[in-house]
């Protein structure tokens, strides 16, 4: 039976008058690797930052191995290992010179510190630059000190705040081959926050996704792409007819139809109205029927768009805009 | 520990910045570099063998008597006494027709220092009156006058009051003590012979007061502390104290600059999730700070002094007093950059303590030069009290006892600053 190892229990952080997170709930399991999945300024990093002991939150409660996040942060500093969204390394020193002192904030000394920054320059295999300057790499290398110093003090949980923005393809894989390595070889627990729902689908076991400080919606990545069933079509008409809207709900290979907002309103044709059809087992078998009954009702589409299940697409089933805006 | 391993970190950062280096360190040798070439220190004669030090005295002797003689041997050891004027003085005064400078005279001596009180040229005539020495001798008190410009150099008046004033009683009391013990001898005479033989034993010793050594009576207390100044500042001495205050409040804007790359590169966030807190990365920078400008300040006074020796004008420090002045002034310094790393300000507003303290603190203008009306701010600088303590230990031959006040007040700078930089600092972005 795994343990539970992260609680956060009703998060809420506010900066003045703005609400960064709202009521965030999850947890994590041993083994667990995490997904924060969300657009920028969804709240992922706020919500990091909190479990990280840089702020309080105003209002719930984390707890992690067990430990008050907040009254008890020197045991929880010991136990988690950071890497921000930023490059955080002094750029004008070594790679072995940042891991070395990161290591001796977790009091490594002597040997200890040195095997293990050994260790870690090998696992991110940069070995052979690791005595140039850091402002020297390129961006991905950067971003692969910037992992290995959150590893250098053997963390049980690592949080991993976007880290491959910025990052040239190689690097990306690299991150990404170095997190299931981590997982899978090591047992570590990842938080992963990220607004790629490919790195989600592919690196995580369980995945929430948040808006607007929020977590709308919380489970496997394959659950919630099971959410859209076989795919979601999204038609442009000029009025919402409700008539319409019933008849479509009623195909046989259509799972639900609503109407929703215009997601981009300064689209050209910004009057229109979207009508949202869920597949019930493939997109294609809903297009077929679709189109004969729009034939049938004489109803214009001023447009149709064809999206396929994945994270990004309940995304947008859920808030009616894109991982990327 | 940790903070041991912060400042390692902030030493080894350092040491890859070779433009701060060249900034802290070799800007002001640069500055201090024509000071030292322009200067012929034997030209400039500053404490050579003739008497041209000190601050002048006219006196105008009317008495000529033993007291008014010794008073005007003990006034010459300590000021620079000027009497019998004759030739180039008197055409200079147009005085070469007067009568009464027909011959060296008191009366002549008078009235040149009257016109060189009133020039500007000097700050004090003393007029010894006739019959000083009967008067003294009859037991009857006498007055001499000194005359001095109440609008010139009050630093100067006062000094050449109090000495004439204090030498004045010591010459009083010496010649009392000579008095009384001719007395005690007389009565002596009516005495039991095995006392007045005791009393001749003490008699018979040497108690001959030797008014060239050390006194039994002083009056050292009439003098003004800055009396101890026997020359004026050469460039160099004024040079390197002022080259230092300067340079040492470069020190808030590199700590800045680090403070907001720190912060702005997510290295703060990312330190304050491991085991360190604020406090050891405040402690850390203050520290790092402090370290910075002690060695700046031990490569600056090092090499000014040496250079200052290559030329043959040794200047001699008082260590303590150096390295006391020197850890409040690098106190006060971080502390001012820790302040201004805790606002939101750009790091170039750093040079902002740096010109303007040092403007009005001494080290850019030097507070003798310094207008009237710029005076009074020169207090609320820090500079100003590095200023005046290292001119202290540098010129005036001063010690770790005499400059404790500036150092105090540098640490209440450094109480105040560092108090709200603690208070507010967000070390998050």
């Amino acid at each position: 039976m795994p343990n539970t190892i992260l609680e956060a229990n009703g998060l809420v952080k506010k900066f003045g008058d703005f609400v960064a997170v709202n009521d965030v709930s999850f947890t994590m399991e041993e083994g667990d690797v995490f997904g924060l999945l969300g657009p920028n300024g969804a709240g992922k990093s706020t919500t990091i930052s909190m479990l990280t002991c840089l702020y309080p939150p105003n209002e719930g409660d984390m707890r992690i191995f067990g430990h008050d996040v907040v009254r008890n942060a020197a045991e929880v500093k010991k136990l988690i290992g950071v890497v921000p969204q930023d490059i955080a390394l002094y750029p004008t020193l070594s790679a072995r010179d940042n891991l070395g002192f990161f290591g001796e904030m977790y009091g490594l000394k002597g040997r200890d510190l040195k095997e293990r920054v050994g260790t870690v320059i090998d696992y991110v295999a940069m070995g052979e630059r690791a005595k140039d300057a850091i402002k020297t790499y390129s961006g991905g290398m950067k971003r692969r000190i910037n992992l290995a110093a959150g590893l250098v003090h053997s963390p049980k949980l690592l949080f991993l705040d976007e880290p491959t923005v910025g990052v040239d393809p190689q690097s990306r894989n690299h991150i990404f081959e170095s997190v299931e390595r981590l997982n899978r070889e090591q047992g570590m627990a990842i938080l992963y926050t990220t607004h790629y729902m490919e790195e989600a689908e592919r690196l995580c076991n369980r995945v929430g996704i948040i808006d607007r400080g929020k977590i709308i919606a919380m489970d496997t990545p394959k659950n919630l792409i099971g959410m859209l069933g076989g795919g979601l079509i999204q038609i442009g008409l000029e009025r919402e007819d409700e008539e319409l809207r019933k008849a479509v709900a009623g195909l046989s290979e259509v799972r639900s139809a609503s109407f929703a907002p215009q997601a981009d309103p300064e689209d050209e044709m910004s009057n229109k109205v979207i009508l949202k059809v869920e597949a019930r087992t493939h997109a294609n078998a809903a297009l077929v029927q679709l189109i004969q009954l729009f034939n049938q009702k004489d109803v214009q589409m001023l447009s149709l768009e064809t999206l396929e299940p994945n994270l990004e697409t309940v995304f947008l089933h859920l808030t009616g805009k894109s991982l990327r805006q | 520990m940790r903070i041991l391993s912060l400042l390692k970190n902030d030493v080894r950062r350092l040491f890859k910045e070779a433009g701060v280096i060249v900034s802290l360190v070799l800007m002001p040798l640069v500055f201090m570099v024509p000071t030292i070439l322009n200067t012929d220190f034997e030209a400039l004669d500053l404490d050579g063998d003739e008497k041209s030090e000190g601050t002048p005295l006219v006196i105008a002797d009317y008495d000529g008597g033993e007291v008014a003689l010794d008073y005007i041997k003990e006034l010459d050891t300590n000021l620079k006494v000027e009497q019998n004027f004759s030739g180039d003085v008197l055409v200079e005064y147009e005085l070469q027709n007067d009568p009464r400078c027909a011959q060296p005279s008191p009366a002549c001596d008078e009235v040149v220092g009257r016109a060189r009180l009133l020039d500007g040229s000097l700050s004090g005539v003393l007029v010894i009156p006739e019959g000083l020495t009967s008067a003294f001798k009859d037991g009857k008190h006498t007055t001499v006058t000194l005359f001095f410009d109440p609008g010139g150099d009050a630093l100067l008046a006062t000094q050449i009051q109090k000495i004439s004033q204090g030498l004045a009683i010591k010459v009083a009391l010496t010649k009392q003590i000579d008095g009384a013990k001719s007395d005690f001898t007389d009565l002596s005479s009516v005495s039991d012979p095995k006392v007045q033989a005791e009393i001749d034993k003490i008699m018979n010793q040497d108690t001959s007061i030797d008014t060239g050594k050390e006194t039994a009576i002083h009056v050292d207390e009439v003098l003004p502390v800055s009396y101890t100044e026997k020359k004026k500042l050469g460039p160099v001495e004024q040079g390197i104290p002022q080259t230092s205050v300067l340079f040492i409040f470069m020190l808030p804007m590199f700590l800045t600059m680090w403070v907001r790359e720190e912060q702005e590169s997510g290295l703060y966030r990312r330190l304050l999730s491991t085991p360190a807190g604020k406090a050891d990365m405040i402690i850390d920078k203050l520290a790092f700070g402090v370290l910075v400008c002690l060695v700046q300040m031990a490569i600056i006074f090092g090499l000014g002094i040496l250079a200052s020796n290559y030329k043959g004008h040794p200047v001699s420090i008082d260590i303590a007093g150096f390295l006391v002045l020197t850890l409040a002034l690098s106190m006060a310094s971080a502390s001012v950059g820790l302040f201004i790393s805790s606002t939101r300000l750009p790091s170039s507003i750093g040079l902002v303590p740096m010109l303007l303290g040092g403007l009005l603190g001494g080290a850019l203008l030097f507070l003798d030069f310094m207008p009237a009306f710029m005076m009074p701010f020169s207090y609320i600088v820090p500079q100003r009290y590095g200023m005046v303590g290292y001119l202290d230990l540098v010129a005036r031959g001063g010690t770790l006892v005499s400059i404790l006040p500036e150092a105090g007040i540098l640490c209440l700078f450094t109480l105040f600053f560092a108090g709200i930089a603690i208070w507010r600092f967000d070390l998050l972005d």
